[in-house]
Formats: structure tokens, C-alpha cells, sequence
């Protein structure tokens, strides 16, 4: 085998969806700017290659734009839909969840929707509350809705690769301010979609997606630097839905003490469904009662969103407590 | 193109005026009987009849069957005209093993994809975006074949229409939106929900060309889904805006919800599309009342033995609709 380069997050998307549009002429692109002018990057060159017939700029119209997504899949198509940032899927959100998602439910299986949204999360773009947002949360009730956010560039990769397999369709949060970091893609994952183990360790083990998985082994590796070290797992979700309960589990157990950091308010995500499942552990299976970092309830300024997130501070202050 | 066209009563080439009537007497009568289910407590789902419609099915024959049909909730015409049954409809309708849908989605957004009718939604207008989808896939596919998109003149007020509109006029996608015209949103007449009756001038200007279609006469039905299939093939897409009527509720649950219309209903009686197809066939087809009263009988015996059929099939869970 070669060597196996770093690669960064977003040049880690570029190449998973490049290679999908080579082995399949089925697979094409929608989105606006996402053709001569690639305003994200992800999608640059790629009307050179596969010609716009493949990378089609459209008018604002998210709604339409997943609703063709999931007409297309009707006939063996597969559009991977770029959403300029998180936020906007509200305005797409029922053909989202009505004419994508429940598909394959309704159809009993004659229909299928593999169909990708991506949908930057727009952290520290100064865009403020409407422009900045997660959005995770508001899928997790959806069945057959599939959720990925990557926390490194691996995960991006294979999980927008293994979203071209799936028959149901995959909103892909993936971080902006995680773009320009990087990492060797790995070899492919054994079991495409389970959790990940970012940084091993015994003490305890914090469980997150995307970004707050990747603050998590900043504040582990400074934790197993500092004057008093301690030993912290970080297990990344990676795929958030179908939620990897088996990892999270084995995870929990081993540790006895979990911390769940999300960068939503605590009232939905992944932090209390995983607060939940944890519930079903006999008592003795847990050092401490789990405990779940989140944001406050409140929307993000564009001014200091920092303020209200997590940090690798106080997800570290955090584990401190959990530790003590 | 735009103006009013006079009735054309003339037998459009391809057209079958017999294959009309049986395909709006099936239509008619099972709505009937299906409603009858329905009061009886036979059925489960809610029945969205069309009534007075029956005609826009015939839309179905001057289609290819590789085209696709988005319909609407109340499009159970064009849906028998692509090709379903009365029996797959009845399994639909209680659930039973064999159904497509296996008991999950409501009969009247029933998908048999298999012969080209494709989902609908509840999401009024929510079904014009995956239309045009599909239609982008006949184009890219270079397949010689068309999507037709069956809207109610309410969805006009819905967003996902004008996006998908928007964007299968500026892609010249081999789309044709088929508009049940009956003026009617539920219980608002079409002036409290928009300033003009006809649609073209909402629609044209997206880069379709347009026709008004009066849905009432099979034959101008069937003469213009020829006509836009056509124009929609070659790279202009095709707007039929289909005035008719609904001689009657609005679902089994709703009931009548709109008030006063006694003279309207009147006006619209006269124009009733199966009685006019039945007139042309003892003027102009060669055949004896007695004939045609027979396509009616055929017709309804069939809807009797499918539905004894169906029963039969799944006699459990039809006896249990009322759980």
C-alpha cells in the first residue's frame, strides 16, 4: 500500500463526491453557485468534467430543489443537493421530511430516495442567528432520515460515500470551520456508519458529532498533557442517525463516566437521546450519572457566538467535574 | 392559443369515444360505490371524489407508457386511465396483504409506479417539485417521454408550484401541468384566493405555453394532452388549464363545504361529461342506447365483483375497518 496523505475536510468532500459522479453517470449535482462560480469549493471543477447537464445551478428554491431530488430518485437518480448553509433547510423542510424521507415508507419499498442535502453548518461565518445554525435537531424524529456530521476529514469521506449506498436520503452537516483541517482518509471503515474512536482512554468517554467531537480530543490531548492527566475516549458519532446505540453503549461501560457534548440547546439532538438510552444501563453499569453539555436556549449572535457555545475549555471543565 | 376555443367535437386521431365512456363510467361509479364503503364503515380512509371531473381522465389515453402521472388527490380518472384497477384501488382501501402500499399510505395518494403514477402529497403542490424531477430524468435521459403533473387550481397559492414551475420552464423539461380547474379551494370560490380565474397568466410567463381545456368535453381533453405531450417534448413546456366542475363534496369527511351554488350546479349539470359523450356516440358513433347503456352495467358489475374479490382476499381486516 502507499502512503496514505493527509487530506483536508473539505477537499475530503470534493473527492467523495467526484469519485460518486465518475462511477455512476446517474449521480448530478444541484445547488446555486455550484457550477463556474463553485461558491463553497466543494463542487469546483466538476462542470468541467461532467458537464452541466450533471452540475446544475438553480434559482432559489430549496423546497424544489429536494423536491426534484427525490423525483429524480423515483427513476434511479441520485442528486446530491448543496444547500448554501444549514440554516436554509427550514424553507426545504417538508420536502425534506414529505417528499423524501417518507418515500420508502409510503410506496412500501417500490420507491426509494437515496438522496444527499448538503448543508454546511456555517460556524463562525459572522452570519449570525440565521446564518450559523445547526439544525441537527430538527430531523432527529424523522424516520428514514439518515444524519451525518463528520468530525474529521476520514469521516467526511467515507460517510458521504457510504450516503450514496443508503436507500433513504442523508442530510450531511458538514462544519465550515472544520474545512481546512486535516487527516489521512484511512482505509475504508469495516462497518461503513458506526460511531468512531477519535482518541482512546479509560478514565472517561465524551460522546459528540462533528466539531464538538473534534473540540473533545483538543481538550483530551490537553487533559493528558496537563500536571494532572487524565485518560479521556472521545467516541465521534460521525453518523448521528441511525444512532450507533451498540458503540455508545460498549462506550459508556467501559468508561463509567460519560460526558454528551451537542452544539444545539439541550431540548433535542443527539444529547438526550443518548442521555436516554443510557437510561436503559442498570445502575451499577456507571460510575456517575451521565452528564450532557449543550448550549443554552438561545439562538447565536453574530458577535461572540463563541460565548455560548462549547469550547474545549469547558467541555475539559466539564470532564473535571464528571472525573471528581 | 390562448383565446376560448370552440368545443371540438370532432374524434381526435387515436382516440376511442367508447374506450371514454368506459374509462368515466368506471371512474364515476366507483367513486359512487367507494363512498358508499365509506358511510357503511367498510373502509377506513376518506374518499376525495371527482365527480364531474371524470372526463380529464381520458387525458390518460393520449399519453406513451413510459410517461409518468403526478396526480392529485382527486385525479382517480387519469389514474384508472394509466392503467390501475378498480381491484388494486379496493386493496388499497382496506389494507390488504397484497396492496402495494401495503396499508400504509392513503388509497387517494396511491403510487402504482410500475405503470408510470407516481406519489402524491398531502403537501398541496409539494408533488410539482418531484414532477419535475422526473421529468429532468426523461430529459436527461433523452427517453422520449413526458411527466404530467395533476394540479387543483388551489394549489396555485402553493410555493413548491411556482419553484418547480420556475425551474421545468427554464430547463424546457418535457412537463406538462394539468390543472382540475373547478374553482374551488374546499369551501372558497377561486376570487377569495386569487385575482384571476384562468391560470395562464400566472403560468406563461415561467415559459410554458398554455391552453384552455374545456374539462368537461373528453374530446378536447384528449386532443390537447396530445397537443401538449408534443409541445412538451419538443422543449416547450405545456400547461392545460381544464375547466370543470365538482358535482359534489368535497371528501367523506368534509362533506359540501361550499354554500350556495344551486345554480352552479345546475349549469354544470348541463354540461355533464359522460352524457355528453353518450350523446355523441348515439348521434355520431352508430350506437344504440341500449349499447351504450351496457358500458355503464359492464362497468358497474365489474366494481361489484372486484370489491366481493377484494373481500375475499383480506376478509379479516375488512370486516375490522371499524377498530
Amino acid at each position: 500500500m502507499g502512503a496514505d496523505p493527509a487530506v483536508t475536510y473539505k477537499d475530503a468532500i470534493a473527492r467523495a463526491l467526484r469519485e460518486a459522479m465518475a462511477a455512476d453517470p446517474r449521480v448530478f449535482v444541484l445547488g446555486q453557485d455550484v457550477g463556474k462560480f463553485s461558491i463553497g469549493g466543494v463542487t469546483k471543477g466538476l462542470i468541467e468534467e461532467f458537464g452541466a447537464a450533471r452540475v446544475r445551478d438553480c434559482p432559489i428554491s430549496e423546497s424544489a430543489m429536494v423536491g426534484i431530488g427525490a423525483g429524480a430518485a423515483m427513476n434511479g437518480y441520485t442528486a446530491v443537493i448543496e444547500i448554501a448553509y444549514a440554516d436554509i433547510l427550514a424553507v426545504a423542510f417538508s420536502s425534506i421530511v414529505h417528499s423524501a424521507a417518507k418515500l420508502n415508507y409510503a410506496t412500501n419499498g417500490q420507491l426509494r430516495c437515496p438522496l444527499i442535502v448538503r448543508a454546511p453548518i456555517n460556524r463562525f461565518s459572522r452570519h449570525g442567528p440565521m446564518g450559523t445554525e445547526v439544525t441537527l435537531s430538527w430531523f432527529m424524529n424523522v424516520p428514514d432520515l439518515d444524519i451525518a456530521m463528520p468530525a474529521d476529514a476520514a469521516e467526511a469521506y467515507w460517510l458521504l460515500r457510504h450516503a450514496f449506498a443508503r436507500p433513504v436520503p442523508t442530510i450531511f452537516l458538514e462544519d465550515r470551520s472544520l474545512n481546512a483541517s486535516s487527516g489521512p482518509l484511512g482505509a475504508k471503515p469495516k462497518a461503513p456508519g458506526r460511531a468512531r474512536t477519535l482518541r482512546p482512554g479509560r478514565d472517561a468517554v465524551v460522546i459528540a458529532a462533528g466539531r464538538m467531537a473534534a473540540l473533545a480530543r483538543d481538550a483530551a490531548d490537553a487533559m493528558a498533557a496537563s500536571k494532572t492527566p487524565a485518560d479521556v475516549r472521545v467516541l465521534s458519532l460521525g453518523r448521528v442517525k441511525p444512532l450507533d446505540r451498540e458503540a455508545i453503549l460498549e462506550a459508556a461501560r467501559a468508561a463509567g463516566r460519560v460526558l454528551v457534548v451537542q452544539e444545539e440547546p439541550p431540548l433535542g439532538g443527539y444529547g438526550p437521546a443518548i442521555q436516554s438510552l443510557l437510561d436503559t444501563l442498570p445502575a451499577s453499569a456507571l460510575k456517575r450519572q451521565p452528564a450532557l453539555l449543550a448550549r443554552p436556549e438561545t439562538f447565536l449572535p453574530y458577535n461572540r457566538e463563541e460565548d455560548v457555545l462549547p469550547s474545549a475549555e469547558t467541555i475539559a471543565a466539564a470532564l473535571r467535574e464528571l472525573l471528581a | 392559443m390562448n383565446t376560448r376555443p370552440q368545443r371540438r367535437n370532432d374524434v381526435p386521431p387515436g382516440a376511442e369515444p367508447v374506450e371514454f365512456l368506459r374509462l368515466m363510467w368506471r371512474t364515476r361509479l366507483f367513486e359512487e360505490f367507494s363512498m358508499r364503503l365509506k358511510k357503511e364503515g367498510a373502509v377506513l380512509g376518506n374518499t376525495y371524489p371527482c365527480l364531474g371531473q371524470e372526463a380529464l381522465g381520458v387525458a390518460a389515453l393520449a399519453l406513451a407508457a413510459g410517461d409518468a402521472v403526478f396526480p392529485s388527490y382527486r385525479s382517480r380518472a387519469i389514474v384508472f386511465g394509466k392503467g390501475a384497477t378498480v381491484e388494486q384501488h379496493f386493496r388499497e382501501m382496506i389494507g390488504a396483504p397484497e396492496a402495494e402500499q401495503g396499508g400504509r399510505e392513503v388509497f387517494h395518494h396511491a403510487a402504482f409506479p410500475g405503470i408510470g403514477v407516481m406519489p402524491s402529497s398531502s403537501m398541496i403542490g409539494g408533488w410539482a417539485p418531484t414532477a419535475a424531477g422526473y421529468a429532468l430524468t426523461q430529459q436527461m435521459e433523452r427517453s422520449g417521454t413526458v411527466t404530467v403533473c395533476v394540479i387543483g387550481d388551489g394549489s396555485l397559492g402553493a410555493g413548491d408550484l411556482h419553484e418547480a414551475l420556475n425551474i421545468a420552464g427554464t430547463w424546457k423539461l418535457p412537463f406538462v401541468l394539468m390543472v382540475e380547474n373547478n374553482g374551488y379551494q374546499v369551501s372558497a370560490a377561486w376570487s377569495q384566493v386569487r385575482a384571476q380565474k384562468a391560470l395562464a397568466p400566472y403560468v406563461a410567463p415561467y415559459g410554458f405555453v398554455t391552453r384552455p381545456v374545456d374539462g368537461n368535453n373528453a374530446f378536447d381533453v384528449f386532443h390537447s394532452m396530445a397537443w401538449a405531450r408534443a409541445e412538451a417534448l419538443a422543449g416547450r413546456p405545456a400547461m392545460l388549464d381544464c375547466e370543470t366542475y365538482r358535482m359534489g363534496g368535497y371528501s367523506s369527511h368534509f362533506g359540501e363545504p361550499r354554500s350556495g351554488i344551486e345554480g352552479e350546479l345546475a349549469a354544470w349539470r348541463a354540461r355533464d361529461p359522460i352524457a355528453f359523450v353518450e350523446d355523441w356516440l348515439e348521434r355520431h358513433g352508430g350506437m344504440a342506447r341500449r349499447e351504450i347503456a351496457a358500458v355503464r352495467a359492464a362497468e358497474a358489475q365489474a366494481i361489484a365483483a372486484a370489491w366481493e374479490k377484494a373481500k375475499r382476499e383480506a376478509p379479516r381486516r375488512a370486516g375490522d375497518a371499524r377498530r
